[in-house]
């Protein structure tokens, strides 16, 4: 017997139909009658996606050393070895679940995984070290209960996320989640949405003002919203376009100030039909929809689109997909009663009260509350997620999503079941207080287990999360509500541009050896479907995060104007003084000196070997050169400083010229590193930096390959921005292209002799 | 006539630490990555998980190609368990020897690598071991299969133990099929490696 047999008649014909070519076109793979990077974007698109150490190598602390799997050569994508342990991402729409298919995913971690589900800021699940062998089987057994991971990576629709208190929220506009998963069942796996350049991400919110949704940093954002015509009260949304995070984020622009709802999935058409016409293909980073709609502008973009929209056939499925939403609801299991218990059995003991405060949401249904599970960095056990739909079951069904905060809410519960639904989650360990504080801290894999981690952004989450719940209680209401996100790099995954706090991984060479650090961004916006992003305000080392933490929120609770909001508050003291109250934590002890703690500063949170982003020597050729580079590097990270100052100021001339004036320096720094005798004049370092570090490809990040090279190439040859927001895309792209500097510079100083290798004692600070 | 049990291959063990003797999670993290360098336990030993943060489950993984070892308390009691992943030759009496051999080599090792640490020295308990199906197609929640799995672990266990008493109990609060398997005199890890082989 096989699952395949043993599930055949509870899965859709179509379904098992694709995950048995799927099997095929793996043992393809394996006979090597696919090419493989045909098969990498064959099995993203199922999301099956590869992790960490895939390429057969890894850095023990001693060296790099190989991973000898025994694949015999074969190889599952570009460097990817056949049996080294992936990540399969599955897509969760609108972050519906039911009781069944957490019992389902409760199984697969286990018997596939490592006994761990991890949900992730845009409300999927995602399983690790899973074997490729094991995917067909696991997602069979998905399929069963009603799950598809097609499409959860690749270049494609991916997940359609929403508010997860769409439909009980109290100031929603209408329910969006029947709109949710109509434009899921449209666009998956529509002909108009498999020719893209990279992916394409859709989100709805049921209002303007909460950030559950975060329309604003999608590449198609809905917000409900109603008019009244002829006395008749009409469904649609406000349409954003060509927002996204990544490594520089763009705000989404308003498409449409009413799209009718009959339009929504033809509108979506038209869209990605255009994305996939006139998006760029061959350079990946410059792929998104952003980029398209910045290069044609709002209004050439919005055109095409209609007039594609105009000439599309109709297609009946346009209608039947939302004819019945304004009729669909949610039964709840129980009857609405008010939480009535007396302080003995209820509310103030075993933490009842506490957790209620934060983790209890009252619905706009009289009778109703939402409750969050809040989940230390998206995790919970296998046996806490059958243990959580034993709880569904009992309380509330099959009303159960995932959240952008990484978290899993229980909607209708009849609030007079809150004491007993409380109790059962501190069996499972999942009473956690905290929910939508400071301390609920969202992270994305970082280099856990992603190939793109600079930092350890769950280390410095759980670091961080474990001190802010020690930290003396209650805490501060000006600071609870803080949100604090990590990522592993600059690509945002664990969206740290829109959090009040965010950090995201970088790296320093000091004397040789490279230390984890991470860049504040400070001032981003939560609220208003993440309305603004914060800009990045210097390199802190990894290991003096935490202070920077208890610093700023000290400063904001000692100083704060009456409400005024964090944002507020950052803005009026200034970066340069934020700058300046961090400076004295910038410095790293010596790697030697022992009573400043050196060697801690040279290993990441949770991780105890030494820090690398490959393999790392101590440089001795090119010290003296180095030590120049570093120079220029420190003095490029001063103008990029110091174009935010004049941004914000409004002087964006200015600030246009200082990021410049940064990329100029820390390239003229690498260039020094080969030609000392580089000039001051831009053409002659660009020059330069193009002949030795570009057209070379040393200046090349593994991925990345040359992208942050091209914004010193493209600001070079076209000039001056012309507007505030290209200049604030501007000193995003010159961070991102220090960050790749530093990067280039540790390559550089590791290249001419490699040390010796530390004795494994010697290899875990 | 082969019952599917017969081809189970996907075995999880584990064994108990002493609750009076248990070193803390976090104290792992760097033992198992140094169980990488030293290439200390069986298997392609791959990468470390942390998960101390969680409870009810695994804490921290060392993932390995052929199997997984992690300290885990899952039900309730803190011990190691060994996940095999990749198929194992031989009856399923040689399969489960040798995921329970590569789990008491772990353990072994455990108990030395804590030796010297202040309060957190690991000591199993040595006349106790769980195993669990970890494949609801070769092994589902089933009177039958309950039955073709508890008599397997039955002659494994006089094996393991050298004791003809040893106790074969289902595990309480398991969604897999899972047996504790379990003598009443006390065994040192190194009796229980030797009769394995």
């Amino acid at each position: 017997m096989s699952w395949k047999a043993a599930l055949a008649d509870r899965m859709p014909g179509e379904l098992a139909d694709e995950i048995d070519t799927f099997e095929r076109q793996i043992d393809l793979r394996r006979q090597g009658k696919i090419d493989e990077k045909v098969f990498a974007e064959t099995r993203l698109r199922r999301g099956v996606y590869g992790q960490r150490y895939d390429n057969g190598q890894r850095n023990d602390g001693t060296g790099a050393k190989p991973l000898p799997y025994p694949s015999n050569g074969l190889t599952k994508g570009p460097e990817t070895v056949w049996d080294a342990p992936g990540m399969q991402r599955i897509k969760i729409p609108f972050g519906g679940l039911t009781a069944d298919q957490m019992d389902a995913l409760a199984d697969l971690a286990e018997e596939y995984s490592d006994g761990v589900c991890h949900i992730t800021t845009r409300q999927d699940v995602q399983l690790h070290f899973v074997h490729l062998d094991d995917t067909p089987d696991l997602m069979r057994r998905l399929g069963a209960v009603g799950i598809t991971t097609r499409e959860a990576c690749g270049n494609t629709v991916r997940n359609v996320t929403a508010c997860p208190l769409a439909g009980v929220c109290r100031d929603e506009t209408f329910d969006v989640t029947p709109y949710a998963k109509a434009c899921m069942r449209f666009l998956l796996g529509h002909p108009d949405a498999q020719d893209f350049g990279r992916k394409f991400k859709v989100a709805f919110s049921g209002c303007r003002e909460h950030a559950c949704g975060l329309v604003s940093m999608h590449d198609l954002g809905l917000v409900a919203v109603t008019r009244t015509v002829d006395g008749r009260v009409e469904r649609g949304f406000e349409t954003y376009v060509g927002g996204g995070l990544g490594a520089v984020p763009h705000q989404a622009k308003l498409f449409d100030a009413f799209l009718p709802v009959e339009e929504l999935l033809p509108l979506a058409q038209a869209i990605a039909r255009v994305f996939a016409r006139l998006g760029e293909k061959r350079n990946r980073a410059r792929a998104r929809i952003k980029f398209l709609v910045a290069q044609l502008g709002l209004d050439e973009f919005k055109r095409l689109v209609l007039e594609e929209r105009a000439s599309l056939p109709d297609d009946a499925r346009w209608d039947a997909h939302v004819a019945a939403a304004p009729g669909e609801s949610e039964t709840p299991l129980r009857p609405p009663a008010p939480l009535d218990v007396s302080p003995a059995d209820g509310p103030g003991r075993d933490g009842f009260g506490a957790w209620a405060r934060t983790n209890v949401y009252e619905q706009r249904q009289t009778g109703y509350a939402t409750v969050t599970v809040a989940l230390p960095l998206g995790d919970l056990t296998s046996r806490q997620m059958r243990g959580l739909a034993a709880v569904a079951r009992r309380y509330v069904g099959d009303m159960v999503r995932t959240t952008v905060e990484q978290n899993i809410v229980l909607r209708w519960v009849s609030a007079a079941d809150l004491p007993d639904l409380h109790g059962d989650l501190v069996q499972l360990g999942l009473a956690e207080p905290g929910a939508g504080t400071i301390a609920d801290i969202t992270a994305c894999p970082g280099t856990d287990t992603c190939k793109l981690g600079i930092a350890s952004s769950r280390g410095l989450a759980a670091e961080l999360r474990e001190r802010l719940r020690a930290a003396a209680s209650p805490t501060d209401p000006a600071v609870e509500g803080l949100r604090i996100k990590t990522s592993g790099c600059f690509n945002s995954c664990g969206q740290h541009h829109i959090a009040d706090l965010g950090f995201y991984g970088v790296s320093r060479t000091i004397d040789g050896y490279t230390v984890p650090h991470f860049q504040v961004v400070l001032g981003g916006q939560w609220t208003e479907n993440a309305a603004s992003y914060g800009l990045a305000s210097g390199a802190i080392p990894s290991k003096r995060i935490p202070e920077v933490v208890e610093r700023i929120t000290a400063r904001f609770v000692a100083q704060r104007q009456g409400t005024e909001s964090f944002q507020a508050f950052t803005r009026r003291i200034g970066k340069r003084e934020l700058k300046a109250m961090l400076e004295d934590l910038v410095p790293v002890p010596a790697r030697g000196d022992e009573a400043a703690g050196g060697r801690a500063f040279y290993s990441d949170w949770g991780d105890p070997r030494e820090f690398t982003l490959g393999d790392m020597g101590v440089g001795e050729c090119a010290g003296e050169v180095v030590s120049l580079t570093e120079f220029d590097l420190a003095a490029a990270e001063a103008q990029i400083f110091e174009a935010q100052l004049e941004l914000e100021a409004g002087r964006v001339d200015a600030a246009d010229d200082r990021a410049y004036r940064g990329m100029l320096l820390a390239a003229k720094g690498l260039v020094k590193a080969e030609f000392i005798d580089v000039g001051d004049d831009p053409a002659d370092i660009v020059r330069e930096f193009r002949t030795r570090f570009f057209d070379t490809q040393v200046f090349f990040d593994k991925y990345a390959g040359g992208k942050f090279a091209m914004y010193l190439f493209r600001r070079h040859e076209r000039g001056p921005a012309a507007t505030a927001e290209a200049v604030r895309q501007l000193i995003e792209e010159a961070q991102l292209f220090l960050e790749a500097s530093h990067a280039c510079q540790a390559r550089l100083a590791a290249r001419p002799a490699a040390g010796p290798a530390p004795s494994p004692a010697a290899a875990m600070p | 006539m082969e019952h599917a049990i017969d081809r189970l291959q996907r075995i999880a063990v584990k064994l108990y630490l002493d609750p009076r003797s248990a070193p803390a999670p976090r104290a792992c993290i760097e033992i198992f990555h140094r169980w990488i360098q030293q290439g200390a336990v069986p298997g392609l030993l791959i990468d470390v998980a942390d998960y101390t943060h969680l409870t009810g489950g695994p804490r921290v993984v060392l993932v390995a190609h052929e199997g997984n070892y992690a300290l885990d308390d899952a039900d309730g009691r803190l011990g190691l368990v060994y996940t095999r992943k990749q198929p194992l030759d031989g009856p399923l009496a040689d399969r489960l020897a040798a995921a329970a051999g590569a789990l008491i080599a772990a353990a072994g090792r455990l108990e030395r690598d804590t030796a010297d640490l202040p309060g957190g020295t690991a000591s199993f308990l040595g006349n106790e071991i769980a195993v669990v199906a970890n494949d609801r197609l070769a092994a589902p929640r089933s009177d039958d299969a309950d039955s073709a799995l508890g008599e397997a672990l039955a002659v494994f266990g006089v094996h393991l133990f050298g004791d003809a008493a040893v106790e074969v109990r289902p595990l309480a609060d398991s969604d897999r099929l899972g047996f504790a398997v379990a003598t009443s005199r006390p065994a040192a890890l190194a009796d229980l490696s030797s009769r394995l082989g």
